[in-house]
């Protein structure tokens, strides 16, 4: 005994699963169909409200599949649906629509063959006085028949021809059948509303309709037929005819030879149309009865009404079935879906991806301004009294005029022609500032230092560093001036709101450190 | 196990470096901040084929420490390549130190560099630390200049600074980059390493299709939107006929909100196709499209002026035409279309300036109900377009990175029409008013076949206006 290991059976199944799916292919090889392109459209309904990167991964998924399992090119539309079919279990429109057309041939079939037998059976009332009048049968179970063929195959070829859409009253139709549509199921509600716009949708239903009609048409014509030669075999049958009109045996045989030509030139032994002889035979005269006629004369019929049901009924009626059958299959093969070509497209195109993962939240600048030890200020220069220090970007120091610093030092700390400090705003060079400054006699003893920043710069850790060993040692005032961006010439522009928000919230954090803030543009 | 490409996108705080992440991935989800050092931690981004990572590109913080960090590497006494991985060991653990860390340590493990810089402001001292230190990690490097106000006051003194400590330099705006300048600097990662070249070549073809099947997308979406909005119709019941204007007004009023509902959902369907987030992307301030469908301003700009619709309207009232001319084999000499040409301009001329409201829309009374609709204005169909293609134009532009601003389009058309129909060819305009016949007529499938003439025609489109 053989015992298949998980693995194995694993790939069992899979096999199984896409040797299924390649036969369900091959039957699609045709062309889409009616059912089909009902399923298309309610799967693009359910994409429209889906998220199109997710459509586009799954569309994506579909087609590396399909390549895995070497599906031609010209069949990936129909290995999506297939696909798309496998993963939803709750219900198709097609389902819907194969249930309710099951129901209609159903019902259509059994109720035409129900109704033939029952007309000729009517029609083949005998019981010994009377014999079945042929001309009533004629008129009432073929030439209607042939009628309604003559019509339908004149309606056929006109829309055929026109190609125009068959204007079945699909509205009053449905309403008669789903007077609340609510209480359809979702399935059959959607392809109830695509029946009922313009389009290949009702087109194609046309055809399918026309194609019961005519499945109807011939269950009638075969239960006739049926219902005749069931007749003949099991009970006992005399046929003749009358006429009130002087016709003559003559007259009815031209009529006879004219309505059998279609098969006149089958044997006559058969006996598929009566002789004059036998017509002659079968004449009913009332007033003499039916004693004088002669029994062979009287069955002699029998034949001759079975061709005229299978000629003029039965095979029309299977040709018409056929034609519907075949304008539907056109219909469907001619009709291309303008969104096949998207979905195909899906499938082929390389997915393009990103990560869609949110940054996480930031927490704010791990600014922590250490506290540098005071500097031992080791270099003392002699010089004049000093009533405050600019400390500046070096690349600012030659583009402003000494005269516009001096007034801007005047407004924010009293003093006028401050020393200039073209010095960074980092560590580093801060301590080469103090350095410089060391040998500095200030107004009233009381060191002053305004630091003008370009607010445009956001400030970094180094500044703020900076900042702190400037303003540290006690006694020491600091003021801050901010500038925005240079434009026209002007390097003391105002900095935006924006900026100035920036750079008060960074001070704030060098608490308790006092740092006076302004605008160059004061 | 492969080693995709990966660039380090790293910069001075609040330069753009987190927009120009924002952009090559298209990802509207990355923290953008007017505020300085948001990114504290770096983040990487892959981009991915098929599920296969194959570039990769890290967002980092900007640098806080450059001074004393190009200090440290200029005293450090080892050999120049071991530089980077001993500073990041003597200051893994170092708080202040922590964003240089952050920053150089994919560089380390790595990455190229790409060194984003605002243009638009003067070089600094800090600016050529940050240069010196990416200089002596002796990792492939490009600098992007992302101007930022626009302002290009600056830009050669920054290039020639940048073209000492730089194998490429090149200009780049997050925040106004087209596709086509998106891919050329996608184009120019290739040169910088020659390793990397396979893969950022395929992601650029990739990339490209990618666009070409979404410019796809959307034509189809905006064909669809159109057949749906055109067949539009509201019927009631009329009870009593001396209420007909009434009724009809109400038919109206529910007819024009079901084609904004439409419109609208067009219009975030085009959005998702490019991955906006809808929530984020916003029309600019005085963009004509934040006016109503049916105000009179909208009428005035979109469309086509008198001249063009009917121009349009003959070639479409021709076409049909033609098609009876064929049908008589010839033998009509060209009657039907001259006279459905004449009859379909003369319609345009005297229904194509009509008032919007009411008075555009069709009204077919019927005995005992009253209709509204289907459209009966080939003008409808122009506006239509020209609202989808702006809206197209501002979708394209808005870059994932964007946060507010204004941006428009560059002025169109002459005569006071500013939608892109106007500028089409003849054919064109006259293919849109074919559909619109067939769109609003009984002949489904003549629509049908006009609907794939159209999504090419847009598809085509599309893709001239990805590449202004």
């Amino acid at each position: 005994m053989v015992f298949l290991t998980r693995a194995q059976i694993l790939r069992l199944c899979l096999f199984c699963q896409a040797a299924c799916v390649l036969l369900r292919l091959s039957f699609m090889k045709h062309g889409m169909r009616l059912g089909d392109y009902l399923d298309l459209e309610w799967f693009l309904e359910k994409d429209r409200t889906s998220e199109p990167l997710e459509v586009l991964d799954r569309d994506r998924k579909i087609g590396l599949a399909a390549t895995a399992e070497s599906v031609a090119p010209a069949l990936h539309a129909a290995y999506w649906l297939a696909f798309r079919r496998r993963a939803d279990d709750k219900g198709l429109p097609s389902g819907s629509l194969r249930s309710i057309l099951f129901m209609l041939r159903l019902a259509l079939g059994l109720g035409g063959i129900v109704a033939g037998v029952s007309l000729t059976r009517a029609l083949l009332l005998y019981s010994g006085v009377e014999p079945v009048n042929v001309s009533v049968f004629l008129l009432l179970a073929v030439f209607p028949q042939v009628g309604f063929i003559i019509f339908a195959a004149g309606l056929m070829a006109f829309r055929g021809l026109r190609k125009i859409e068959l204007g079945i009253p699909l509205r009053p139709l449905f309403n008669l059948f789903w007077s609340r549509p609510g209480s359809l199921s979702p399935q059959a509600g959607f392809a109830r509303s695509l029946f009922l716009r313009r389009g290949w949708p009702a087109r194609m239903l046309g055809w399918e309709g026309l194609r019961l009609a005519h499945l109807g048409g011939f269950c009638l014509a075969l239960g006739s037929l049926a219902g005749l030669v069931v007749s003949v075999a099991v009970t006992d049958l005399a046929f003749g005819w009358q006429s009130t009109l002087q016709v003559g045996a003559q007259g009815m045989h031209s009529l006879v030879g004219a309505l059998s030509l279609p098969w006149s030139w089958l044997p006559a032994q058969w006996g598929l149309t009566p002789t004059l002889a036998q017509i002659e035979g079968s004449r009913i005269i009332l007033k003499d009865g039916m004693g004088a006629l002669a029994n062979a004369d009287l069955v002699a019929w029998w034949p001759f009404l079975c061709m005229c049901l299978l000629v003029y009924a039965l095979l029309p009626r299977l040709l018409l079935l056929a034609s519907a059958h075949w304008m539907l299959r056109r219909v469907e093969r001619g009709f291309v879906h303008p969104d096949l070509s998207r979905i195909v497209d899906r499938m082929r195109a390389p997915l393009l991806g990103s990560a869609r993962t949110a940054e996480a939240p930031s927490a704010p600048l791990p600014l922590k301004a250490a506290r540098e030890a005071p500097m031992a200020l080791s270099v003392t220069e002699p010089g004049a009294l000093v009533g405050c220090a600019l400390l500046l970007p070096p690349e600012l120091a030659d583009r402003i005029e000494a005269g516009r610093l001096s007034e801007l030092t005047r407004r924010v700390c009293g003093y006028p022609d401050p020393r200039m400090l073209p010095f960074s705003l980092d560590p580093e060079n801060v301590r080469q500032a103090l350095a410089q400054c060391s040998g500095f006699e200030w107004i009233g003893g009381h060191e002053r230092f305004v630091v003008l920043v370009e607010a445009w710069q956001p400030p970094i850790r180094e500044n703020l560093l900076a900042l702190t060993l400037l303003g540290q040692e006690p006694g020491r005032s600091l003021v801050l001036v901010l500038c925005g961006r240079p434009g026209g010439g002007n390097w003391l522009t105002a900095p935006t709101a924006a900026e100035r928000e920036v750079w008060a919230d960074a001070v704030g954090q060098l608490a308790p450190l006092r740092v006076d803030i302004f605008g160059a543009d004061l | 196990m492969t080693i995709i490409p990966i660039f380090a996108v790293i910069g001075h705080p609040n330069e753009g470096k987190s927009s120009v992440v924002a952009t090559l991935v298209e990802n509207d989800r990355i923290r953008i901040s007017p505020r300085p050092g948001e990114t504290v931690r770096s983040m990487t981004y892959p981009v991915s084929i098929d599920g296969r990572e194959v570039i990769a590109f890290v967002d980092t913080p900007g640098f806080q420490n450059p001074v004393q960090t190009l200090g440290w590497m200029r005293k450090f006494r080892g050999s120049e390549g071991e530089a980077l991985s001993a500073f990041l060991d003597e200051f893994k653990d170092d708080p202040g130190m922590a964003h240089e860390c952050e920053l150089l340590s994919p560089v380390r493990d790595g990455a190229g560099i790409i060194y984003v810089l605002d243009a638009s402001r003067p070089l600094r001292q800090v600016d050529k630390a940050e240069m010196e230190i990416l200089r002596l990690t002796g990792s492939p490097r490009m600098a992007i200049l992302n101007c930022k106000t626009g302002e290009e006051q600056f830009l050669e003194e920054w290039k020639a600074e940048l073209r000492r400590h730089f194998n490429m330099v090149r200009t780049f705006n997050a925040l106004s980059a087209t596709f086509a300048e998106r891919m050329r600097l996608l184009e120019s990662l290739r040169a910088l390493e020659q390793d990397w070249e396979d893969a950022l070549g395929l992601v650029v073809d990739v990339f490209a299709r990618d666009w070409r099947r979404r410019n796809a997308e959307c034509a189809a979406l905006a064909c669809s939107f159109l057949r749906r909005v055109l067949g539009m119709s509201e019927t009631a019941p009329l009870a009593d006929p001396g209420a007909r204007a009434e009724v009809e007004a109400r038919l109206v009023h529910r007819l024009e909100g079901a084609i904004r509902k439409e419109e609208e959902r067009l219009h975030e369907q085009v959005c998702r196709q490019f991955r906006h987030d809808r929530r984020s992307f916003e029309l600019p301030e005085q963009s004509v499209l934040r006016q109503d469908l049916f105000s009179r301003t909208t009428w005035t700009v979109f469309g086509l002026s008198r001249a063009k619709l009917v121009a349009a309207a003959v070639a479409a009232g021709g076409a049909a035409g033609v098609a009876l001319d064929l049908a008589t084999l010839g033998s009509s000499l060209g009657l039907f279309a001259t006279v459905g040409g004449a009859a379909a301009g003369l319609a345009a001329l005297f229904q194509g300036e009509r008032l919007v409201r009411g008075k555009l829309l069709g009204l077919g009374i019927g005995r005992r109900s009253v209709q509204v609709g289907p459209l009966d204005t080939v003008q409808w169909i122009f506006v239509l377009l020209d609202r989808f293609l702006l809206h197209y134009w501002y979708v394209i532009h808005w870059s994932h990175a964007w946060q507010g601003g204004d941006f428009s389009p560059p002025a169109l058309d002459e005569g006071g029409k500013q939608g892109f129909t106007s500028t089409w060819s003849r054919e064109m305009r006259g293919l849109c008013a074919e559909f619109f016949k067939a769109a609003t007529g009984d002949d489904d499938v003549k629509s049908a076949a006009l609907e794939m003439d159209m999504r090419r025609l847009l598809e085509e489109e599309l893709e001239r206006m990805s590449r202004l």
